[in-house]
């Protein structure tokens, strides 16, 4: 009895942070009625879809104690390009008026190609020319978003085509509670489960996070793993960013920005250690999944801007302290 | 040469090392905080949510 009731606080706190922010959904819903609706449902997964995309690109590198400060640039620089080429030919302002209408697969591969190279800039400064990944992604932010700024001439981009806005905002057989953005997003999670469970890449990648000298020594080619992970991140931020443009409808340079440190907070939350060498990708949805819940639950309750920003890094700092505590209890 | 073995579920790099620690519990072993004085922190935190959640719907709503 005792150790049910201990294994039952246990679940609480190692929980607690999802737990609440599950309570404060419950208790808005019982506030708001309209919060529990299948359109609020459908908005949740649309939402989640992406920046669980983007998330997962980040992970890897925080899995291998990185980080990618330009995930969220990458992603705004992907939905210009993506919003310029598929935009509607009898559209007066089109970026470019003599472009033909270029089928969407083409596009997506061709910009997820585009932004490996991205990724491998990334991955070289750090891996090879041993610059700290803070300062190396935090230089390639700025560099894409001042790229984002000369490509766009700093002005929004709409027009865009149906076909390509319908990816964002249709469900599969029309069924609202099955966007075609969860179900872009269970693929790729499928995949990156797939990658870090059962690929020795995805097991190289957890060792190099663990102890990345012991992993160099095991024989480990460290810095092609560094090289791989970041480009694979660039190519989720470029699918991120093409479904995040469809999604708003029209883009600007600003879209997708401070993305990266959703991405990071979702992942912290969903249990994902920014000292390394620990996150699953399941943790990785249930953690962007909550804060975008809290997110919506805050709109709902039209809490102000300022108070929410306050309210999201109190949840950060919690996941956090949470964390600690269940290492600190083990000792 | 070390060499990697990867047990089910286990995702570290432990190499049969007895001594071996996880590197994230290394980090926090140097945190100077009990349990009881971070359980304290936790609940401050919660509290501190549940407060900002509030003012912050209570303003949005033009009611203070």
């Amino acid at each position: 009895m005792t150790k049910n009731k201990s294994n039952f606080g246990n679940f609480l706190l190692n929980n607690a942070v999802i737990i609440l922010m599950i309570l404060s959904a419950v208790v808005v819903g019982i506030l708001r009625p309209n919060f529990v609706s299948g359109y609020n449902f459908k908005n949740l997964i649309s939402n989640t879809a992406v920046r669980f995309i983007i998330a997962l690109g980040v992970s890897g590198t925080l899995i291998m104690k990185c980080t990618d400060l330009s995930a969220g640039r990458q992603v705004g620089l992907a939905a210009c390009i993506a919003a310029t080429l598929l935009q509607r030919s009898d559209y007066a302002q089109k970026v470019f008026p003599n472009l033909p209408d270029l089928p969407i697969l083409v596009v997506v591969i061709g910009l997820m190609l585009a932004f490996s190279i991205l990724g491998l800039i990334n991955g070289f400064v750090i891996a090879v020319l041993k610059v700290p990944a803070f300062i190396a992604t935090l230089g390639m932010q700025t560099i894409v978003y001042g790229a984002c700024l000369v490509f766009t001439g700093a002005q929004p981009i709409g027009g865009l085509r149906q076909d390509y806005t319908e990816i964002a905002s249709g469900s599969f057989l029309k069924i609202q509670m099955i966007p075609y953005l969860g179900i872009i997003a269970l693929v790729v999670g499928v995949f990156m489960w797939f990658l870090y469970n059962k690929t020795p890449h995805g097991k190289y990648i957890y060792a190099i996070g663990g102890n990345e000298n012991s992993a160099e020594v095991s024989g480990i080619n460290t810095t092609k793993v560094k090289i791989l992970v970041y480009v694979t991140a660039s190519m989720l931020y470029a699918l991120g960013g093409f479904l995040l443009g469809g999604k708003a409808g029209g883009t600007s340079a600003s879209l997708g920005m401070s993305y990266e440190l959703i991405a990071i907070a979702g992942c912290t939350i969903g249990g994902v250690s920014t000292n390394g060498g620990i996150g699953k990708v399941g943790g990785i949805l249930v953690g962007v999944m909550v804060f975008e819940l809290l997110k919506i639950a805050m709109q709902f309750m039209s809490v102000t801007t300022a108070y929410t920003y306050i309210v999201q890094g109190i949840v950060i700092i919690t996941a956090v302290a949470l964390d600690i505590r269940k290492y600190v209890a083990k000792k | 040469m070390l060499k990697l073995e990867f047990k089910d579920g286990d995702l570290q790099m432990s190499n049969d090392d007895p001594n071996y620690v996880d590197p994230k519990e290394k980090i926090y072993e140097k945190v100077p905080l009990s349990v009881k004085q971070l359980d304290k922190i936790i609940i401050g935190l919660i509290i501190a949510f549940v407060v900002f959640f509030a003012i912050g719907a209570l303003k949005g709503n033009g009611i203070i």
